[in-house]
């Protein structure tokens, strides 16, 4: 009956959206329910039916016109071309203001409009723990204040600006006090396009589009593309073009060289899209050609979208990301979902939407663009086909070490006190691979000089050399961006000083590292990594979503996928670069907010690489050179402090910050789903976890933290029993199904409020506490674990390293877990003693008596036959017949 | 799931999996953790890490003695080996830890990292020639004197084991055997009196009332002692001495610390052997009954 009634409201408000829009294509259209992929493409509409697709009612081979079908039901208020909660512009006199209409159709066919079965993840069960922020709803506004419907601009096409010929090509200098408005395309290409400080070049909206190309734009005046209260609605593309040097590592080019150099101000708005990105609402399979969306969307036919991938493995030689363009979108097609949104082809991959997570879909397109020219493409690409000697898990495939050096593409720098408000941009083939300095977009040593500067709702793909880099720069606003297929570490703080800074709502996917094979190792450190002019910032070898070097930013509501990492938190003992002399010690800053930032798809090529990673050290070596340690470095370790010690002479912090002076970091409702490595690893302390889920990891999280360590509220689900997408060679049972990791010295850790669930490995000899045939983790080859998992485990190899009073425990849970407890020495058959002195000492406050079942203040500790009757402290009920206090034993 | 059955049940429990024991600490009135590390020889804690007790190589790390949970309920038990790298962690708050090396009892012993909650009494025994003489102090870490904070403290003779249960952690006792018993409190780092000695508790302000005397981290309910460098207690024994140790040899150790009528039933505790419902003597004296 529920679902009789969801058809009819949905072919009603249908109805009405038609209606209302005075299309009579309605009057057939019906719409029927899947049931399952096969029952989806016998039923699917056929082509032709559908809305728009490009070439047909876009514009100039550019994305058509919005096509949002509200689905809202009758009942309510007007509907309006935009979803509810989104910036619709009210029409100004200029008839290029006019809300798009409808791309002309062919005439209408009866065909159904087939939605996919639920059930549905919405926004409020997208997480079953930690509340993930939403970014803020644009503001209706008014257009007005058109920069280029100004009545004192001058046209670049008239002869009357120019004292020669209109310029088509060559290097052209705008005229001193004016403010030239290019109203069409110019089919040439200029060399380098110089806008003096006292002038202002101008794009305007056109219904072709306007394209322009150039080398360079030296920005001394203003490059103006709309503003906040007029986003461009035509398409603007502007292409710069330039030969990678040969010595474009060792011999950086001005900045004018295929870059837009902003000395003055760069305003570039484009049309607002919200959101830029969502998470599916429905699982998606191969052939599928309908999204469910979390969210509603204003996207338009004919843009690109990205899937991001929801497998293990993210690589370039292997992933499952995937970009599509849109034919339609529906809007609240069923309650709880945002948005449908019809493909123009099906999907090749599985993408997942579960109630554990979901994979996010980021839109791509922008109407105003700037992008590199063919030529930026890489002349080393990777040939996809390198094997390194060791192992992840059965797959040896790599990217191939040291290709895709060579992407040169364009570039826009901020700098010497220049202005960025770029919104609604595009910015493609962009970037320069280690060339320093040569971003796809650049806010570089501006100080607090541009505290209003912002890059927003805009969109990197396919940039060779990052996505954003904050430098020497603070109070900035980078938000709800999407970056796709990038090269080199993406949302990125340059130098370690920078702070203030609001990174939020941000998607960052398919992050590619830079130089040799992938780091790893097989203790805790990993090879180090000097700069070279194959590897500029040898930290690029850990090339992940998200490079915060100084945490005393606003990180939040951020997605990660893919890279070494999610988000990386190296240490920095001193600042890089030209702060380098700056008295501070980047790592020993405190936190702003760290919160809702979720990662996945990550930690493959080590096995503590984190989806949130509080490693990896970038310091000067004792040569001079940059250097970059990708594991633990207890030299260059974070220690947040509340003083700055670094107040004396440069370079001179001290190394002690006393026990009243230090300060916690606090990371708050993250999500870590699909790493192999490590959900969140942190070699550092002084940390508190307020609120975390780990879905499908090797391992929930660890910790090494002298300085004490805890965690609360957290969900650990080593198996969300959904099939873990992995390369055709790796079975998820040689990755680990672990919970957490006591450590084995000198360690202060706390973890409190916490669930494990279906962790620890599932075997005969280790069924004290469930006998459930479908516990933990077992030996399936989709979503298995290795045998050695366990919900706890210890380290304890070492003679050398044992353990102090240091780890404690309150209201654990345990759902449907294997094995619970593992102690870690792989010498245990070592002759003559075959226990270590670390597993004789093991020890845990177990303050309330639920990891030992008692229900009351009791110790874990030490079982080892060596440690003789330390740990057996009285006979009183004393049962040292393991099989017989068990629950599941009992009963 | 299986907490309710097995707390009504077993106070000690055997977990095989990690393998662990599980024991309850509210089923003593003291009970707790305490944690020191012990050096008493210097060639034998130099070949840590080398050739003897390394970080998970195959190297060997020799049993050098054993400590073990004073009473006849442990005599049977060689107790917890004692490596070069003598890092003790254990329950607390019991009759005491007795310590034999298998070299002879050391002449001179430092103690450091110590943690230990100060309401869950840490004492040593250790059998020493009779005749022996002592010298224990405590040192504040980082310390210089002055007329608020007192940076050593020596310990005093006291007549019984229960004084030294009792005492502040400055008191030690030597039986007529020669085996000597003190107490190991964590002091704070940098001092050890204000200006007189003191037990600290946690709620103590440390030194010029910055942060707490004791280091610990707590988070949620939970709270951990947290070891200080700098502080550490020193022992020093006048007996004749070959090396590191006394040349000469102590008495066998076995103390009944149960009195009549009662038998050990655990490391804190003594029950009635005729009359179970006499209830259970602990440590500190107190009784406790059914």
């Amino acid at each position: 009956m529920i679902l009789r009634k969801f058809i009819l409201a949905l072919v009603l408000s249908l109805a009405f959206a038609d209606h209302h829009r005075g299309n009579n294509e309605v009057e057939n259209r019906s719409t029927q329910l899947r049931r399952s992929p096969s029952v989806l493409r016998k039923l699917v509409a056929p082509e032709g039916m559908d809305s728009a697709s490009p070439g047909r009612g876009g514009i100039g081979g550019q994305p058509a016109a919005p096509t949002q079908e509200s689905v809202t039901p009758p009942s309510t208020s007007v509907p309006t071309m935009a979803p509810t909660g989104l910036p619709t512009a009210v029409p100004s006199s200029d008839p290029t203001q006019q809300p798009v209409a409808p791309p002309s159709t062919s005439v209408p066919t009866m065909a159904p409009v087939v939605l996919p079965f639920g059930p549905f993840i919405t926004s409020a069960t997208a997480n079953e723990l930690v509340t993930i922020p939403d970014p803020p709803a644009p503001s209706f506004f008014r257009r007005s204040s058109c920069p280029h419907e100004d009545n004192n601009l001058i046209d670049w096409h008239s002869p009357a600006t120019w004292s020669g010929a209109i310029p088509t090509s060559g290097h052209v200098t705008l005229p001193e006090n004016a403010r030239v408005v290019v109203r069409q395309s110019i089919s040439g290409v200029f060399g380098t396009v110089t806008v003096p400080s006292s002038s202002e070049l101008l794009f305007d909206e056109n219904a072709s589009g306007i394209t322009f190309d150039a080398h360079g734009i030296d920005v001394k005046g203003k490059l103006t593309i709309g503003s906040e209260t007029c986003r461009i609605e035509t398409p603007v593309t502007i292409t710069l073009h330039g030969d990678r040097p040969n010595d474009a590592v060792t011999n950086v080019h001005p900045p004018i060289y295929k870059g837009i150099s902003v000395t003055g101000e760069i305003s570039i708005h484009g049309k607002r899209f919200y959101r830029t990105w969502t998470r599916l609402a429905l699982t998606v399979e191969p052939g599928d050609s309908i999204l469910m969306l979390q969210n509603e969307v204003n996207w338009i036919p004919g843009q690109q979208i990205v899937l991001v991938t929801t497998a293990m493995k993210d690589s370039r030689e292997w992933h499952r990301n995937e970009v599509a363009s849109v034919k339609k979108v529906i809007l609240n097609p069923v309650e709880g979902v945002g948005a449908a949104v019809f493909l123009q082809a099906p999907v090749v991959y599985h993408h997942v939407a579960n109630s554990d997570y979901q994979g996010e879909v980021g839109l791509l397109t922008r109407l105003v663009k700037i992008q590199g020219n063919l030529a930026s493409e890489p002349t080393d690409p990777d040939p996809l086909n390198c094997k390194q000697a060791r192992s992840n898990f059965g797959d040896k495939s790599i990217p191939c070490p040291n290709t895709e050096l060579t992407g040169f593409g364009g570039h826009v720098m901020v700098h010497g006190g220049g202005k960025g408000y770029v919104e609604g941009v595009e910015l493609y083939r962009m970037g320069q691979t280690n060339v320093l300095g040569r971003y796809p977009m650049h806010f570089h040593l501006l100080g607090e000089s541009c505290s209003d500067c912002y890059f927003r709702d805009s969109s990197i793909h396919r940039s060779f050399y990052r996505c954003i880099s904050i430098h020497g720069t603070h109070y900035t606003h980078v938000s709800e961006n999407v970056a796709y297929d990038v090269n080199g570490y993406c949302y990125y703080l340059e130098d370690g000083v920078e702070h203030d800074n609001r990174i939020e709502f941000n998607l960052g996917a398919h992050i590619h590292v830079i130089g040799p094979e992938p780091p790893w190792g097989t203790g805790l450190t990993t090879e180090t990594y000097q700069k070279s002019d194959i590897l500029t910032i040898p930290a690029d070898v850990t090339a992940s979503a998200f490079y915060i070097t100084n945490i005393h930013n606003y990180i939040i509501g951020n997605a990660a996928s893919g890279g070494w990492a999610g988000f990386a938190f190296p240490a920095l003992l001193t600042p890089l670069g030209p702060h380098r002399g700056v008295k501070l010690r980047p790592s020993s800053v405190t936190e702003l907010t760290i919160d809702g930032n979720t990662a996945h798809s990550t930690g493959w090529w080590w096995k503590s690489a984190a989806g949130f990673y509080f490693g990896g050290s970038l310091y000067y070596n004792d040569d001079d050179v940059l250097e970059y340690q990708a594991g633990r470095d207890l030299k260059n370790r974070r220690e947040t402090c509340l003083v700055n010690k670094c107040n004396g002479k440069p370079g001179s912090c001290g190394n002690f910050c006393r026990p009243r002076e230090q300060a916690w970091v606090q990371v708050s409702n993250s999500k870590a789903f699909l790493v192999a490595g490590v959900g969140f690893g942190s070699w550092s302390g002084r940390m508190d976890v307020l609120g975390y889920e780990s879905h499908d990891c090797g391992l929930s999280m660890e910790s090494q933290s002298s300085d004490g360590f805890s965690a609360r509220d957290m969900l650990a689900v080593c198996r969300t029993k959904s099939p873990v997408i992995l390369p055709e060679n790796v079975r998820a049972n040689r990755l680990r199904g672990d919970g957490f990791r006591w450590y084995d010295t000198n360690q202060e850790h706390i973890i409190t409020e916490v669930t494990f669930r279906n962790c620890g490995y599932r075997s005969d000899e280790f069924d004290q506490y469930d006998q459930g045939s479908n516990r933990g983790c077992g030996d399936e080859s989709d979503i298995g674990c290795n045998s050695e998992s366990s919900v706890w485990s210890m380290l304890t190899h070492s003679d050398r390293h044992v353990p102090e009073i240091m780890q404690g425990t309150r209201a654990v849970s345990f759902e449907n877990c294997g094995r619970r407890f593992r102690q870690r020495d792989w010498r245990q058959n070592a002759s003559p003693h075959p226990s270590s002195n670390s597993g004789r000492l093991q020890n845990w406050y177990d303050i309330d008596g639920t990891i030992t079942g008692f229900g009351e203040r009791s110790v874990a500790a030490s079982g080892l036959a060596d440690a003789g009757m330390w740990w057996q402290v009285d006979t009183e009920g004393k049962n040292p017949i393991m099989s017989c206090f068990f629950h599941s034993k009992l009963a | 799931m299986n907490s309710q059955l097995v707390s009504f049940v077993f106070t000690v429990v055997y977990e095989p999996q990690g393998p662990l024991w599980f024991f309850k600490l509210d089923s003593g009135p003291e009970r707790g953790l305490g944690h020191f590390k012990m050096k008493w020889d210097n060639a034998l804690h130099a070949q840590i890490g080398k050739s003897q007790c390394g970080n998970g190589a195959y190297v060997p790390c020799d049993y050098v003695g054993y400590i073990k949970h004073l009473g006849a309920y442990f005599d049977d038990d060689a107790g917890l080996p004692v490596t070069a790298n003598a890092d003790i962690v254990g329950p607390v708050g019991g009759f005491g830890w007795k310590l034999e090396l298998d070299s002879g009892a050391p002449k001179s012993v430092r103690f450091e990292q110590i943690e230990v909650d100060p309401a869950t009494p840490l004492l040593l025994s250790i059998a020493y020639p009779l005749g022996t003489a002592f010298n224990i102090v405590a040192h504040g870490g980082y310390c210089t004197d002055n007329a608020d904070y007192k940076c050593t403290e020596t310990f005093h003779q006291v007549g019984s084991v229960a004084d030294v249960r009792t005492s502040l952690g400055n008191a030690y006792h030597v039986d007529s055997i020669g085996v000597l018993t003190f107490r190991i409190i964590q002091t704070p780092k940098t001092f050890v009196g204000r200006p007189e000695f003191f037990l600290p508790q946690y709620t103590d302000l440390g030194r010029g009332g910055h942060g707490f005397a004791l280091e610990h981290f707590e988070r949620d309910g939970v709270r951990l002692p947290a070891f200080a460098y700098g502080p550490y207690l020193t022992l020093d024994a006048n007996c004749p001495s070959s090396g590191a140790y006394c040349s000469k040899s102590a008495s066998s150790y076995q103390p009944e610390v149960c009195p009549s009528g009662y038998s050990q039933t655990g490391y804190d505790t003594c029950t009635s052997i005729s009359d179970a419902s006499m209830g259970k003597l602990f440590a500190d004296g107190t009784v406790h009954s059914e």
